[in-house]
């Protein structure tokens, strides 16, 4: 079971690690990104 | 008739010669779909070319026996791997049932097994196993062994789902907290930023939609492949669609500024999640919902006591074979079947017949095995081990009826066979009338319409819903000594409204016991007297005699010119007195006077006793009366059964007035006396002509072609005769109230399997077009799914509790 575990939050760390990586090295000025384009979801 | 013509081969048993083979031939030559029909009596089998379109192996069985004969058939209990849902079982089902050769299939979902009865001439098991296999699923034999790789099976399947949850937890939560989000009213909730990124949200939806969801694409291929459909079919259809359509819009998202444009990864990720979350609990209920048959086999004793050449030995109980000598010491287990060859003691019986008393047992008694021997040391010799034992019959039947299906489960089986494609067909209209009608060109509003409808529809609890009520009523049936033998038997007994009771053996204890003593002699000299001489005589009265002057403590005479006189009595010398005991005849043979005690022998045969005369030395000296008594709980019995207004009814071949007796002492208000024992059928059968449901109540052995006859057969019986064959429900008690309580589970177990019913009908049903009109979101209805059938087996479980 705690391979499960491990995998899941390994994987979860190198996705969200890698966003983190390309958004510092490919635009520098992402985390100024105003949210006011992001579509709502249906509600 | 069709084309196609199959030609099978039948063993039959019970021809005697060639009349019967030309009987047989020309039976089967007449039924409607057989071209032709060859019996060689020689070789006791029947070949037979018939239509497949018009009639089926089993017509042929049928036939046969209604013609008085009978077909050898096999019949295999199957281990299944790989089903999901109700819709696996029932393809399984027909699968089988549509095999050549094969005459019934019947497959439990919950208990993952399939129960085949098949032409063991025209097929094998290997064959049956292929089918399976070719089915998309997995079949092995069950025997010992592979039942435990099962078990090892199912408890690994079990974990690693559990594991399986956990991955698909992990990577769903930040999609559903991306989700969370976007609602206005959770505004104020800080959401990372690369959770709303399309791609990352790809990232993680990605490995649960195909590697956590594998075993739902690799079902729904199977079955697809076989023109079929089950629940995996239907989840693949709503998380795929969810799935794909969300990267449609990922890539839509390329060269633009925003982050997320509604996508749907956190719905076919959440669904999936929510999915193996249900399987997991529902794996895990199953489980307990055969604790009755691990509490049964945890009865066993594990090891026995062994005197093999005069030495003491402890060896495995699967190495006590029959005849072996074992000891028993107080606190142990009664290891097998067997009988008193040394010592007394007390056994306590509860856990095989419900009996709380402990039973005294001496030299030449019969012992049950998983009895606990409670103060003496016992010598037995083992009669019967292995399967034979009363417990592993009882094991048996229990599986047994575990593993069948209930009249009322036909109608589950017949809805999920058709379900998944009629879903599919509702889910494609509610997205066309949502896209073209109700919400023009949004598609993605259709879209997630379509996923619910889909979702909300699984057919898992309606699968469920009655065999899981079967295995729970029927194991905790059996924990109270009724063993049902089948679901069938268990949905009619509720419909029962007339029992009917064989006297002897049944309301009475079925065994003559010493009732009166009358005389003018010192009654302990003249018991003595008559207790000695009664001691030759293997008459079973004479022994009834004997055995209740010995439990007065009254010491017995040594005995010279014995003479058994068949149809009069006895005669014999004790302490140098003549002593004669007997029917009038035998006085009247001696010239014995006894008119004046004839008024009082009279009296007591009309209690239906019966009285023996007894004169020493040529005087009448007293007499003694036997009589069978009835049980003690036989009339509190009757009153609750007439209490829960059923008609109860004594049948006997005794005469009226000993039946009537009987009968007012019992509180049964109807009798029906100087019945033969093949006339009881015949009474069974004129009550339910007049539409009454009947069960008849008897002790299995003469009783039998009524117990047969009536709608419910109940055996009273230890478990360890023929009963168990027999009728339909044993009882195991000796008990009467077993009646009341078997009729009492049958009709709490009925309500639990049409409360399961009803909800796992109301799921889909109410949950349907609340998903198509909208009001239903995608990840609510997998939740809805899941919850389903959970509190379906939960439901079924809560029948292990029940208290009679």
């Amino acid at each position: 079971m705690k391979k499960w575990v491990f995998s899941a939050l390994a994987y979860l760390i190198v996705v969200v690690g890698s966003y983190y990586a390309y958004a510092a090295i490919a635009n520098p000025s992402a985390e100024d990104m105003q949210h006011s384009n992001t579509e709502l979801h249906n509600e | 008739m069709s084309e196609k013509v199959l030609e099978d081969q039948f063993q039959i048993t019970g021809m005697t010669c060639a009349a019967c083979a030309t009987r047989i031939e020309k039976g089967l030559k007449k039924m409607d779909g057989v071209q032709d029909a060859n019996v060689n009596l020689a070789l006791e089998k029947a070949m037979v070319k018939f239509d497949p379109a018009v009639m089926n192996p089993s017509d042929i069985h049928k036939k046969v026996r209604d013609l008085g004969y009978d077909v050898i058939t096999d019949k295999k209990e199957l281990v299944l791997t790989g089903m999901t849902c109700a819709a696996c079982s029932t393809r399984i089902e027909k699968g089988l049932n549509k095999m050549d050769g094969v005459l019934q299939a019947n497959v439990n979902l919950a208990l993952e097994k399939a129960s085949v009865e098949f032409n063991p001439s025209a097929i094998s098991t290997k064959d049956l196993i292929q089918k399976v296999e070719s089915l998309g699923y997995g079949a092995m034999v069950k025997s010992d062994e592979n039942e435990k790789e099962a078990v090892d099976y199912r408890q690994k399947e079990i974990e690693k789902q559990q594991g399986k949850f956990l991955f698909a937890a992990i990577l769903s939560l930040p999609l559903l907290w991306a989700m969370a989000g976007h609602f206005s009213f959770t505004s104020f909730l800080w959401v990372p930023d690369a959770f709303m990124n399309p791609w990352v949200q790809l990232a993680l939806a990605t490995p649960v939609q195909f590697f956590i969801g594998k075993q739902f694409y690799v079902g729904a291929y199977k079955v697809l492949k076989n023109k079929s459909a089950n629940m995996d079919v239907l989840v693949v259809l709503g998380t795929s669609a969810a799935y794909f359509y969300s990267i449609y819009l990922s890539i839509q998202t390329i060269g633009s500024d925003a982050h997320s444009v509604g996508l749907y990864f956190e719905t076919s990720a959440v669904l999936i999640t929510l999915i193996i979350l249900g399987k997991l609990f529902e794996a895990k209920a199953k489980g307990r919902s055969s604790e009755a048959i691990k509490k049964l086999m945890g009865l066993q004793a594990k090891t026995a006591t062994v005197i093999r050449n005069g030495e003491e030995t402890t060896i495995p109980l699967e190495d006590v074979v029959t005849g072996d000598t074992l000891l028993v010491k107080p606190g142990e287990k009664v290891p097998v079947d067997g009988e008193v060859l040394e010592g007394t003691s007390a056994l306590d019986e509860s856990m095989i017949t419900g009996e709380s008393v402990p039973i005294d047992k001496t030299v030449g008694d019969s012992v049950i095995g998983a009895t606990i021997n409670k103060n003496g040391f016992l010598k037995i010799k083992a009669t019967k081990v292995g399967k034979e034992t009363a417990l592993s019959q009882i094991i048996k039947i229990v599986e047994e009826a575990q593993g069948s299906k209930a009249p009322i489960q036909r109608m589950a089986d017949l809805i999920s066979g058709i379900f998944v494609p009629i879903v599919v067909g509702i889910a494609v209209i509610t997205f066309l009338i949502w896209y073209f009608w109700a919400d023009p060109g949004n598609f993605a509003s259709a879209l997630e319409k379509l996923i619910a409808v889909l979702v909300i529809a699984c057919p898992c609890a309606l699968g469920l819903a009655t065999p899981t009520s079967i295995m729970a009523g029927s194991g905790r049936a059996a924990e109270y000594g009724i063993l049902f033998k089948g679901g069938e038997h268990l949905e009619m007994t509720h419909k029962v409204n007339t029992v009917i009771l064989d006297k002897t053996g049944t309301i009475t204890n079925g065994a003559p016991v010493l009732t009166d003593v009358l005389t003018d002699h010192d009654e302990t000299e003249f018991l003595s007297l008559v207790g000695s001489a009664e001691k030759q005589s293997e008459h079973p009265l004479a022994q009834a005699i004997v055995e209740g002057i010995k439990e007065k403590s009254i010491e017995l005479k040594e005995v010279t010119d014995f003479e058994n006189i068949p149809g009069y009595g006895i005669k014999a010398n004790v302490d140098g007195k003549e002593i004669l005991v007997g029917t009038r005849r035998l006085m009247k043979k001696y010239n014995v006077e006894i008119d004046p005690v004839l008024d009082k022998m009279e009296g007591l045969e009309k209690k239906g006793k019966t009285a023996m005369l007894a004169a020493l030395d040529g005087n009448y000296a007293g007499l003694v009366a036997v009589a069978d008594t009835i049980k003690e709980t036989s009339t509190s019995a009757i009153k609750r059964m007439k209490e829960m207004g059923l008609e109860v009814i004594m049948i006997t071949g005794d005469n009226k007035q000993t039946a009537s007796f009987i009968a007012k002492q019992a509180g049964v208000d109807q009798v029906i006396a100087e019945v033969l024992p093949e006339g009881k059928a015949e009474e069974v059968k004129k009550l339910q002509v007049q539409g009454k449901k009947v069960a008849m109540v008897g002790d299995g052995i003469n009783d039998a072609p009524a117990l047969a006859t009536a709608d419910i057969g109940m055996a009273i019986g230890t478990g360890t005769d023929v009963a168990m064959e027999a009728a339909d429900i044993t009882l195991i008690r000796g008990d009467l109230n077993s009646i009341p309580d078997s009729i009492l589970m049958s009709h709490k177990t009925m309500r639990n399997i049409k409360q399961n019913l009803f909800w796992a009908l109301a799921y889909n049903t109410i949950g349907i077009p609340i998903a198509a009109l909208g009001f239903l979101a995608p990840w609510l209805a997998g939740a809805a799914m899941a919850f389903s059938s959970v509190s379906v087996v939960l439901n079924a479980l809560r029948l292990q509790k029940v208290k009679l």
